[in-house]
Order: structure tokens, then sequence, then C-alpha cells
């Protein structure tokens, strides 16, 4: 595969620094502007963004929803004006021609051929009825008519290898429900790439797929833009993401660009009290806080925009200046010129360049500074209690391994087991079955969290599920609090579930959109009896301070919060019934990350407030690095490694746990940009018809033939600390030195 | 990155560069961002679509002070004092109005025609004869008479008043028709409600009998009921009613099948809470948007039910006067007086007009777009 070969890409060889002899930009938007709806009730989007991609380079567009980001690529390609009753002004220059200016017939010449998309969600981006192979055929030759068809055919199959699509004569006459997500996005690279263009822009291309398949992804948007030599336009709301792929970062706030400039230069040392505070936010894989930093408050929504700053209700340097709410900063250049250059649209850089702040270690010298910052304006005292035990917390993290046996087990799983059976043809016989869950034994202890992590599709949320029951368990059995949950009555149920609770992903779903918030929260009151209404006010009230809400959102519906404060409605229902254990399915997954940064902080100070366990499942690593005391891998419904949190994100002993702390992104450039690493081969197999043996062998570098013949069991190797399930693991001692671990060497955590 | 995780990060994504994305419109008024009430689950909210994490983008119509107000932990000092150093305005001041599906109606200008015609009609039939000296039995010389200033709408071969008549017989059409549509909405909301939410055999069971049920044209099976019920008011009512029970069983089916795996109806039964209660409070209000809207859209076709069984002899007994019962009559007096049917077939017009609008404005103001009620549901 051509994409495999050492790419010498972004390690630094075009350097973006190339000061004013750089050449013209290819597409330049300037002071572009969109507004929905009309009169008084315009709603402006965008708020006059400009920014430039010059040829060859990539330009990543960074920001949170609601900031505008894809809009503005939709507006510049003049693809919102047909249906949305959108105004679009301002300028968008693709080799001298005005875009906007240019008429429908020229435009469509253009896009598609000189500036091509990638969508976020590749498979409806593709025509469900049409062959792969054809559908770029198709766009060979709506550009190009000369070409012949079976020459835009076998351009097409080329295309296809090109992208990484495994046997592309035979995948080219397939249609798209025969792909999986991350093979469709390849062929809408491929689509994309299919004319040459001059420009790709990939609107969060790779949200839609797992971390180990963005690897892949990421690596063949590089191919894709150095085979064709495309300037390209990465627009993410992830910081690693960008990180790894950019050469020029454009920060992106309530409709306008805050903050532009070489990717080191602004990741490193950023300018605007925004970036700083989105770069101080993220939890780190390579270097865990005891507490995020996060931005206050809520993502600005357009229609409630001011004339001033827009971050200015969030920012922690505005010291209650009154400038920033009447008066739009404008974009300065900070340092440099052009293209090299670094722009912010903050009223205060100058008393921001603090000497000695900063030119250390830059990633550490921002999280450092920021906290030091934010924390001043926004600490309040239970937090900053949290603060110094959760600290306690990471100082001994052996003790959240193995140490606490003692504890006895507040839940107890022993070889739990889901399948939904495949029922087909005329009487619904069982022709196979999803093995959604195989055989998974954990242990929760009380005041513990244990992240369950995975990708998509391994069973992870089917697990949180079972324990509650909510889905029946196919066979085994759980044990909280000392009583059986699997063999319960209906009756016996109802108690158990009252001091167990759960937090779902949507809380937007998981809410009750007929009642307030304060029903909501209220309702585990109500059901379980014997609190009259004073009492349930009383302590849905407490509550609500307890998760920081205000109580004047009391009577409001969930409808009306911001995604942040309705799973702080989640957490505080959960919590009514004072359970000893949560089990939290994604809980921060759907929010933005400066929010995310709030619920996490949130969790852990309720955890040290309440003594709470969590098992915290989610697919994303960092994140799960964050929270957790012990983490187990799950891969295919089973669990592959289950250690304490240090020993398994820095001495991860599975393959598969390594690979996937290859594949996350990290948004500390230095990081980013040593040596790439390879990223896990392949599509995670189907639940419907796992390999034989051990379940990863089919992506595992390591596997032998022996791995086949056996199911590796989750043990303890070598008295190393963890228990992993891998046969290679205990032979001639992985662990540290040899065998998988080789494979960890470099990736730097 | 769960299956869920794909649910809120699904996107709209055109083919190559060429389709519209309709996503990013944002949407000023509340009441249309608002999560699924009723009906709105349906209704198109693009501005969800376009980002991955945008569930709460133009979600949250909070207030600047609110914002920051609640970031840090409210019972600390340091929170409250950002809190109310930000509050320029009152939270609430900054939100545009929020208006409900009651306060939508109360708008309408269709609402308040239709409403107000079926209020004086109803009004009219109840308490017009009372205070005016309106008799509908009343007989006199003057038979199949024309409209003229004394007798509007004439009279009919007794010499009776047709306008009096017409009046008095809104009474039967509204009792039978609301009555009907009362009755096949308890059953059928119970039945769907409990076939839905449990599923299994007893689904099966009650949705293939509701089938049979549905391939009976209402007239017939209401004179089956009645032939073998007898005739009385309340036995018509119940006839007309078992012919809409099955509408209203599949449109409540139908909610609650989307409903169940919804998270919050799991998430009430991670509480503890027993099925009825489940159903009742959580499930139920969810689905209830589409009920109503059936229920005003049935009570209309149960008007012309009831027209059809007076046609056919049976309702009240006479004197009492019925539209369909008048038809009848009007019918062989076609030649001596054409005008003598023209009163009871407008009024039977004017009144399941009046509902069938009623019921398409109620269905927008929940943001329904498709109940598979409405017309389309039966006949």
């Amino acid at each position: 595969m051509s994409l495999r070969s050492a790419v010498p890409v972004l390690g630094g060889a075009p350097d973006p620094c190339d000061g004013p002899g750089s050449p013209a930009p290819l597409l330049s938007i300037e002071d572009l502007r969109v507004a929905f709806g009309g009169g008084d009730q315009a709603v402006a989007a965008v708020r006059g963004v400009s920014y430039e991609v010059y040829p060859g380079e990539t330009l990543g567009v960074v920001g949170e929803s609601g900031s505008g980001k894809s809009v503005t690529v939709m507006a510049a390609l003049g693809l919102l004006t047909t249906a949305t009753a959108a105004t679009v002004t301002g300028r968008v220059l693709f080799e001298g021609q005005d875009l906007l200016a240019m008429s429908a017939p020229q435009r469509r010449r253009v896009l598609g051929r000189d500036i091509a998309m990638v969508f976020q969600d590749p498979v409806s981006a593709l025509n469900p009825v049409q062959r792969i192979g054809d559908q770029i055929a198709e766009m060979i030759r709506l550009h190009e008519p000369g070409v012949s068809r079976g020459d835009a055919r076998r351009r097409a199959v080329a295309l296809l290898e090109m992208v990484g699509v495994p046997h592309p004569g035979v995948r080219a006459r397939q249609y798209p429900h025969e792909f999986s997500g991350g093979m469709c996005q390849r062929a809408v690279i491929a689509l994309a790439i299919a004319n040459r263009p001059k420009v790709l822009i990939a609107d969060e291309p790779t949200t839609a797929v797992d971390v180990s398949v963005q690897a892949q992804l990421l690596e063949v948007l590089r191919t894709a833009a150095r085979e064709t030599g495309a300037a390209t336009v990465l627009i993410s709301h992830d910081m690693g993401v960008v990180a790894e792929m950019a050469d020029r970062v454009c920060v992106m706030y309530g409709g306008r660009v805050v903050e532009t400039g070489p990717l080191a230069r602004v990741f490193g040392h950023p300018r605007h009290p925004y970036t700083e505070g989105l770069l101080a936010c993220i939890p780190r894989l390579g270097d865990p806080v005891a507490r995020l930093t996060p931005i206050p408050g809520q993502p600005p929504t357009p229609y409630l925009l001011g004339k001033g700053c827009a971050f200015a209700p969030r920012c922690a340097h505005r010291s209650g200046r009154e400038v920033c709410l009447g008066e739009r900063p404008e974009l300065v250049v900070v340092d440099g010129e052009g293209r090299g250059g670094v722009a912010a649209a903050c009223h205060f850089l100058a008393e921001r360049e603090v000497p000695g702040l900063r030119q250390a270690p830059p990633a550490a010298a921002a999280s450092a500074s920021a906290s030091a910052s934010a924390a001043s304006a926004v600490v309040s005292s239970p937090a900053a209690s949290a603060v110094s035990s959760s600290d306690s917390a990471v100082s001994s993290p052996a003790a959240g391994g193995e140490g606490r046996e003692g504890g006895g087990a507040l839940l107890e799983v022993r070889e739990l087991s889901k399948e939904y059976p495949m029922r087909s043809g005329l009487l619904g016989r069982r022709t196979g079955a999803v093995r959604a869950v195989r055989g998974l034994s954990l242990v929760v202890r009380p005041g513990e969290t244990v992240g369950l992590v995975g990708e998509s599709g391994c069973g992870k949320s089917t697990t949180a599920r079972l324990l509650m029951r909510l889905e029946e368990p196919t066979s085994g059995s759980v044990v909280f609090d000392g009583e059986e949950v699997t063999g319960a009555s209906a009756g016996r149920l109802r108690e158990l579930r009252r001091r167990m609770a759960m937090v779902f992903q949507d809380p937007k779903a998981s809410l009750n959109p007929q009642l307030s918030v304060g029903a909501n929260v209220a309702e585990p009151l109500r059901l379980a009896g014997g609190w009259s209404r004073p009492a349930r006010r009383e302590r849905v009230a407490e509550l609500f301070d307890q998760v920081g809400l205000a109580r004047h959102h009391l009577e409001r519906r969930p409808s009306e919060l911001s995604g942040g404060q309705r799973q702080r409605v989640a957490i505080a229902r959960a919590l009514a019934l004072r359970p000893k254990l949560v089990i939290m399915d994604e809980p921060v997954s759907a929010l933005d990350v400066s929010v995310q940064a709030q619920v996490l902080n949130l969790l852990a100070d309720l955890k040290a407030e309440l003594g709470l366990a969590y098992l915290f499942v989610s697919h994303d690593l960092s994140v799960v690095r964050h929270v957790s005391d012990r983490v187990a891998v799950m891969y295919l419904g089973r669990i592959v490694e289950l250690a304490g949190r240090d020993d398994i994100f820095e001495r991860p002993r599975h393959p598969y746990t390594q690979a996937l702390l290859r594949s996350v992104p990290s948004a500390e450039v230095e990081v980013a940009r040593r040596g790439r690493r390879a990223p896990l081969q392949g599509d995670p197999p189907s639940p419907l018809n796992p390999p034989e043996g051990c379940s990863f062998r089919s992506r595992c570098p390591l596997a032998e033939e022996a791995c086949g013949r056996e199911v590796p069991l989750l043990r303890v190797h070598d008295g190393l600390p963890g228990e992993v399930a891998c046969h290679l693991a205990g032979a001639g001692g992985t662990g540290a030195a040899g065998g998988p671990a080789a494979l960890s060497a470099g990736a730097g955590w | 990155m769960s299956a869920a995780a794909g649910d809120a990060r699904q996107s709209v994504s055109g083919s190559g560069a060429a389709e519209p994305r309709p996503g990013e419109k944002p949407q000023p008024r509340p009441e249309e961002r608002s999560g699924p009430r009723p009906g709105e689950k349906s209704q198109a909210r693009p501005g969800e679509k376009s980002e991955p994490r945008s569930g709460e983008r133009y979600e949250g119509k909070v207030s600047v002070g609110m914002a920051v107000g609640q970031e840090a932990r409210a019972e600390g000092a340091a929170g409250r004092e950002v809190s109310s150093g930000a509050s320029a305005a009152p939270p609430g001041a900054v939100e545009p109005p929020v208006r409900g599906v009651l306060a939508t109606l109360a708008h309408d200008r269709w609402v308040h025609v239709m409403l107000g015609l079926l209020v004086l009609l109803a009004a009219g039939s109840y308490v017009l004869p009372l205070v005016a000296d309106l008799d509908y039995a009343r007989q006199s010389s003057a038979v199949l008479q024309g409209p003229s200033a004394s007798h509007w709408f004439g009279t009919d071969e007794f010499g009776r008043d047709n306008a009096v008549r017409v009046l008095v017989g809104a009474r039967s059409s509204l009792q039978v028709a609301f009555g009907a549509a009362l009755f096949a909405m308890v059953a059928g909301v119970v039945i769907g409600l409990v076939a839905g939410y449990f599923r299994g055999p007893a689904d099966a069971v009650a949705m293939r009998v509701l089938d049979v049920l549905l391939a009976l044209p209402e007239v017939v099976l209401a004179l089956v009921i009645i032939a073998v019920l007898g005739n009385s008011g309340l036995n018509l009512v119940i006839a007309i009613g078992v012919a809409f029970v099955p509408v209203f069983a599949r449109v409540t089916r139908a909610g609650v099948l989307a409903l169940r795996e919804q998270d919050f109806v799991v998430a009430s039964r991670a509480m503890g809470a027993r099925s009825p209660d489940t159903m009742a409070r959580t499930v139920l209000p969810n689905v209830l948007g589409p009920i109503v809207v059936q229920f005003v859209i049935t009570a209309a076709v149960a008007v012309v039910v009831s027209a059809a069984l007076g046609f056919l002899g049976l309702g009240p007994e006479p004197p009492t006067p019925s539209w369909g019962a008048m038809m009848q009559t009007a019918k062989s007096y076609l030649y001596q007086n054409p005008w003598y049917g023209v009163a009871p077939g407008i009024a039977l017009i004017v009144t399941v007009l009046c509902l069938d609008r009623l019921g398409a404005r109620v269905r927008i103001a929940l943001g329904v777009e498709h109940s598979g009620a409405g017309r389309g549901g039966r006949r």
C-alpha cells in the first residue's frame, strides 16, 4: 500500500514560517459574514472571518460547536444560500476569482474539480444506490468529459488503492453499505481527490470513527494531500487531530477568528485567553494533572452575542473591564508577518505578554500559567478542597490498582455474557448471535473509579446496562453490595436500582422532556417513596447546589438548558438517593471540550465529597486516564487488560492497549509530531463472527498461530501488576522489555 | 464512540460538495428549538445536525449572567461573586419569550374562528332554546316552506322550523361525536400503551384483533353493535367509538415503540420505577401530542358517521331532531321542498370542517409532522 511508505510530511519539512517570500494564498476568505433569517430576527453565525490557505499547507480550523467553523466553509463555497435563507457577504478568492461573485455554473466548475470536500459522516456522503467505483468514475468524467468510461473506472480503482482500500478492484464494484464507516470515509476521500483538487476541505473527517480508524484516516488524508499536492483545510473540534495534521491553525470562537498562526507557535504559546483555556482544559494522556482547568460558562449562542468580544463572559483575563463587552477586538498581528505571523483578537494582548511565564517547555508552561490564572478567578472553596483530595488519589495510584484488596467488592461481576440472537427468514429461525459481551469479570470496590474503555461495538455500553439489568444477561452473575442482581425479583431489583445509579451519554435524551429539570431530579425520590413533597423539594435544591446549578433553573425544561447544564441535571438525578455506585456511560462525550472539563471536575469533587464509586465507560482514553483508579480495556466483548491507571497508560502490556494508546492524537505539538506511530490496521471484526481464540489476533501485529487455538484468559503474568489476556504476555517477559512492549517504545507516554 | 455516540455525531453531509447543508440555520424561536415535547420530535431541527457535538449548540438560551454564574459550584463564595458580577440583566430578560403549545394555539386566528363556530353551535343548541321561544317540536300548518323571514331555513313536513331543528340537532351530533372519540381514545391509548411497552405475544394478539376491527367499515360495525346492544344514546357512542379504537391504539403504539428505547425511559427503569409508573408518567406525556390531534380529527369523522347512522334510522327517537334523520326525510320531499336538506347539510359540513381544521392547527402547534393520524388514518 502506497500510503504506508514513510511520509516525511509534517515532521517539519514544509516550513510554514517562510517569511515574506512565501507565495500568494491559494484560497483566501476575506471578511466573510453569514446571517440566518432576515430583519430583526437575523442571527449572525459568522461575523467577519478572514483566513487564507497557501499551496501545499494544511490549515487547521479549531473551535467548539457553534463557533461557526463549518458555516464559514459552507458559505464560502456557496453551499448555504439555497435552502437556508442565509445572507452571505464578504469575498472568497480562489486563484484571484471571487467565488461568491461567480455565477452558479461557473462555481460548479470549480467545486469538485479545484476545491473538494470531505464530510464528517461518510455514510451519508455517498450515494447508497450506486457502486463506489462508479461514483468516483462519474466524478472524474464530470469534470473531465474526455475520459472514457473504462479509463475513469481504472482511475477509480487506482484511487481506492491509494487511500488504502484493500482489494480495490473488488471493492469498487460494491455499494456503500458493504463498506465499514472507516472504509466509507476512505472512499469519500478518494472521491474528493479524484480530480486532483487544489484545495481539499475536510470538515470533521474523523469525528464519526474510532480512534484506531481515525489514525488510519489521518494518514490517508496526509497521503492524499501529498499525492495531489493539494492545500488542506482541516476543520475539527479535536485539538489533537489539528496538532497532528496542521501547519497553521486558526482558532474560532463565536463566529470570529480569535487567533491564527503557525501551529507550534499558537499551541506552544497561545496569546488569546480562549486558545489558552482550550489547551488547558483538555485532559492529556501523556501528562495527567490532578484537576483540569475548565473554561467557565457555556459556549456562546449566536443570537445572544453582543457587540463586544464573544469570549468576554468566560474570559479569565477580563477582570470586569467594560471595553471587552462594548468593543469588538480586531485581529492584530502580534508577531511575524504574513504566513508565518501570529495574530490574535484581544484587547489586552500586551499585558498577556508577561515575560518569564512562557518560553519554557511550551505545553507545560501553557497549562501551568492557565491553571494559575484561571484558578484565581474560578476556584471556589469546595473545589479547592477537592483538589487536595484528588491530589492524594493521584499520588498513590498503586493503591488504586491492587492495593485495596481489603476493601471488599461493592460490585462483583462474574463471567457476564450477553448474546443477541439474529433471526432471519419467515419463521424467525435463529441463525446466529451477536455476542456483545463474552464472559466479563470485573470488581469495583467502594470509593473507586474503574474505567471501562474500548472502541465502538466492543460491548462496553451493553455491559453498563447489564449491570443494572436494564438488559437481561445471557449468563453470568452480578453481585452488588452483597446482593445478587442477576437473580433478583422485580421488587428486589427496584430496591437495588435505588442504590446504584446511571448517567447516560446524551443528557438531552436521558431527561424526560416533559418534566422540568427539578421534577426530573425529583423522580427517583418520588419513585422511592417516603419523601414528602417539601422534603423532595429540599433535597432537589440541595442537589442543585451540589452539582453547581443555580436554583432558578429548577423550573426550566431540559430543552432550555445547555448541554453541560443538562448533564449536571442528569448527575444530580443520579445522586438523589445517595447511591454507592454510579455507572457512567460516556458521560462527557456529548459535551464540548471546555464544558467537558467542568463536568469532569464536578465528578471528581462529588467522588471526594460523597465517597462514590464510579464505573466510567468511555471511548476517550485521555478522559479515562484522568478519572480512573483502575482501567479495564475491552475488545470485542472481553476485557483484554485490567490494571491500575498508571500501569495501563505507562506500561501497557496487551498489544491492543498499546495500539490504542498510540492512536490517540495529542494536542501537544511535540508529542504529535514525534515519529509518527503505526496505527492499528483494519477495522474491528464483527461481533457476529469474532475470530477464534484471541479475538484481537486478526489485527495483532504479534499474532502467532497459537493465538487462534485458545482464548487467552485474563490473568496476572510474571507477578507484574495488572492482568492481561494475551498468550504472549507471559512468554519471554513481554512486560517491560521485549514482545509487545517493544511496540510502545517511542510512544512517549 | 458507542453506538449512541454515533448518533450524537451524525452530521448532514451532501454527496461530494454538491448538496447544501441545511445544518447551520439557527432558529431564533425557542419553542422550535426545544426538545421533543409532545410532537416536536419529528420537527426538523437543523441546528442540531451540523456539527459533532452540536446537541447543545443553539439549545442553551442561557443568559450570559447565568452561564457564568453556574460555572463554579454554587455554594462557593467566589462562584457567587462571579455570578452576580456578570449578571448585567436578570436571567430571563435576555431570553426570547417561550411560547407553549397552548399559547401558540391562542395566537392562531384559524383556531379562533373554528373554535368560535363550534362553541357557538354547541352553546346555541343547548342554551338558545331555553332563553328564546324556540321549540323544535312545535308544528304548524305551513309545511314544507322554503326559506323566509320567519323560518330562515324553511319548514319540514309537519311545519316545524328547520333552523331550530338543525340547531338542536347539533346536540346529538356533538354528543355522539365527542363521546365516541373519547371512548376510542381511552380504550385505544390503554391498549396501545400496554402493547407497545411490553411487546411480546400480547402485543401481537391485540394488534391482530385491532386489524380485524380496522378492516370493517365503521358504519357497518356500528350497525352490528347497535343491533346487538339496542338503540340508545350510550350505545351509539360505544358503537361508533369501537370503530376508532384501532386508530388510537396504533398511533399510541407507534409513539411508544419509538420512545421505549430512549434513554430517559430506560433511565426511569434504572431509577427503580414500576412499569405502570414508567408508562403513565414518562411514556404517555411524550406521546400525547399525536393522540390529541387524532382526537380532534376522530371527532370530525364521528360527526359524519353519526349522521350516516341517523340517515339509516339509528339515532335519537323522533321528534328529537338529528341531522342524519333530517336529511333522510328531506330526501323524500326533494321535489316539494328542495331547501329542506340544505340546512342540516350545511351544518354538517361546517362542523366537520371546523373540527378538521382545528385538528390541523393543533397538529401544527404541536409540531406533529406525521402521526399516522389524520384523514389517512381511517376513511
